[in-house]
């Protein structure tokens, strides 16, 4: 075991890219291993594929990639500003609104990013909003869309922890309109004490608002179309995942007529090489899961966690300051998958719900690639719009810090998690 | 030649994520009709191992598997290349290693059934050895292109994933 950690920090730290480095050291315990034959971790590695639930990852990325060919993206950011424009810091609101109602069909944190960093990013600078400030408001809000069902994050949690996707997605709905309203709150109060100012004079008229949200109605209609579907218990989620992408085809082609075969065919070659990105961490990975639950790495760290305190509550709490200076440095799949199945059978027999604490894992994991020094969300960004890494920092204590008081909240009123699933499923 | 190699590599794997959705598409809606397919599932799962394959040896050829270049990308060019020629061999032998014990692997299992669908198993098994051999040979090409350029012009082998800007849409 600590072979396996070693090899797979070394690598790591030297550049290899981290579906290798998480793949040799689960060979490395397989090849020092007396009793372990190594066919079996050649095994693992197959066996890690032939998990329906899984099959929803490709079919979400699939659909994401559809829908921003499909003109959804387009009206989805024209409804945001007729909604939000008009108040302070009105283009950073834009920017909130939209990872929120983008986070109802798109799975992906870093996908929003950089959607947002392209399309919005230059037009903030512009109008004076400093680089840092909208890098952060850009990149920790895409938070919000990683939390919105569909979520991969959530789908990868509910694979590995043999947890229900349906209602880790509906516990998801709340949380994320929190972190919306709680980030707007942050964005208004920056703007205020700096002075940018609303986009509009005055506010929108319901006319407009109508308007422009009839023009998005196949986006917005779509989460909902979701989440009754899994609700319902006809479809599973990986179904529905197929669902998502016909859905988009459908719209594409015969409702906004704005889909062509070469631009589906652009979006299966993206689509077919994200999943590869993906599946090859969690294909490789499978050797360390069996790794981790041969040398019952759960036992002994429950009983070394147990030992300092057994209250609930404070038990999650550790987990989660744990997960968080974890996440600064390793990348969120890699946690979710790795750390899963050690931590969800410590706060499981406490009496935690493993969809509370699936969502406050996957939210303070998921933080992890919105801050340095390892963050994916956060270089490409930075990168898109050329904020250097220091001021990105500064500016986005204030947003970070929005979402660990949020995740407190969370943690202390499960209600707000657990109600949607409760009520619904 | 690559460009063509990687051209139908692509539009198979598209292909076959393509088969993939319509098969679960159609299960869920024949279920929903009362007319199970049991075999529609067992199908997608095993294409779906070799899309995930086939998708992993796209990206390494486009360098955009995510790495942590945080501290390599202070070091000198020259020297980084040469480190990450070092670890590409170890990733090689790895990789190769896999490809090995997975053909081992494949052989015993093609006697076994995959559900219940009558397919072989070893048809899953199969993406290993094939899929690892895939990506020793990307890895390879691109192993031999920096040794090649490295007094010259030194390239990493495993490009940073920040400056990349197909590494932006995976991580959930």
């Amino acid at each position: 075991m600590t072979l396996l950690a070693v090899t797979f920090f070394l690598l790591m730290s030297l550049g290899v890219p981290i579906a290798f480095a998480i793949g040799i050291a689960g060979f490395s315990f397989f090849a020092t291993n007396e009793i372990m034959p190594l066919s079996i971790g050649v095994q693992q590695v197959a066996t890690a594929s032939q998990s329906f639930p899984l099959l929803a990852v490709p079919f979400f990325v699939l659909a994401g990639h559809m829908m921003n060919r499909t003109g959804i993206t387009s009206r989805l950011i024209a409804c945001s500003s007729v909604l939000v424009s008009w108040m302070s810091g009105g283009l950073a609101q834009v920017c909130i609104v939209l990872s929120t109602l983008m986070g109802g069909v798109s799975g992906s944190a870093v996908a929003d990013a950089a959607m947002e960093a392209r399309i919005l990013g230059p037009s903030l600078i512009a109008r004076g909003y400093s680089r840092g400030f909208t890098s952060a408001t850009i990149a920790v809000g895409s938070l919000i869309t990683a939390t919105i069902p569909p979520s991969l994050g959530l789908i990868l949690y509910g694979f590995v922890g043999n947890v229900s996707v349906g209602r880790l997605f509906l516990a998801g709905v709340i949380p994320g309109l929190l972190m919306m309203a709680g980030l707007m709150l942050t964005v208004w109060l920056i703007a205020r004490r700096r002075g940018y100012r609303a986009e509009m004079t005055e506010r929108p008229t319901m006319r407009a608002v109508w308007r422009a949200v009839a023009d998005a109605k196949w986006a917005l209609l779509f989460p909902l179309a979701l989440l009754l579907a899994i609700r319902g218990g006809l479809f599973t989620p990986s179904e529905v995942g197929a669902f998502a992408v016909i859905y988009a085809a459908v719209v594409g082609f015969l409702l906004h007529k704005e889909l062509t075969w070469a631009s589906v065919m652009e979006a299966l070659f993206e689509a077919v090489v994200d999943t590869g990105l993906i599946m090859l961490i969690i294909l490789f990975s499978g050797m360390v899961g069996y790794a981790i639950i041969f040398e019952q790495a759960p036992q002994s760290i429950a009983e070394a966690m147990t030992g300092l305190t057994r209250e609930p509550i404070l038990v999650v709490a550790l987990i989660l300051i744990f997960l968080f200076i974890a996440g600064l440095f390793i990348e969120s799949t890699v946690l979710v998958l790795l750390l899963t199945p050690i931590f969800l059978p410590i706060v499981t027999p406490l009496g935690v719900d493993p969809v509370h604490f699936g969502i406050l894992m996957m939210t303070i994991v998921t933080l992890g690639s919105m801050t340095p020094p390892v963050g994916v969300a956060m270089y490409t960004v930075c990168s898109l719009l050329d904020c250097p890494v220091e001021e990105y920092v500064v500016e986005s204590v204030p947003f970070v810090f929005t979402i660990l008081v949020l995740v407190a909240i969370l943690t202390l009123w499960p209600g707000l998690v657990l109600f949607l699933p409760n009520a619904l499923m | 030649m690559t460009s063509w190699i990687v051209k139908a590599e692509g539009l198979l794997a598209s292909l076959l994520l393509a088969i993939i959705v319509l098969l679960v598409f159609a299960a869920g809606i024949m279920r929903w009709f009362g007319h199970p397919l049991v075999w529609s599932v067992d199908l997608a799962q095993l294409l779906f191992v070799w899309v995930s394959f086939i998708g992993a040896d796209l990206a390494l050829r486009k360098r955009a598997h995510i790495g942590i270049d945080y501290l390599v990308k202070r070091l000198p060019g020259q020297f980084r290349a040469a480190l990450d020629l070092a670890l590409g061999a170890v990733v090689l032998g790895f990789l190769l290693t896999m490809a090995v014990m997975g053909y081992r692997l494949t052989m015993l299992n093609l006697e076994r059934q995959f559900g219940d669908s009558g397919i072989s198993y070893g048809f899953v098994t199969a993406a290993v050895p094939i899929g690892c051999l895939l990506l020793a040979i990307t890895l390879a090409g691109q192993m031999l292109r920096t040794a090649a350029t490295l007094r010259s012009r030194p390239q990493p082998v495993f490009a940073p994933a920040s400056t990349s800007v197909h590494a932006e849409e995976l991580v959930p």
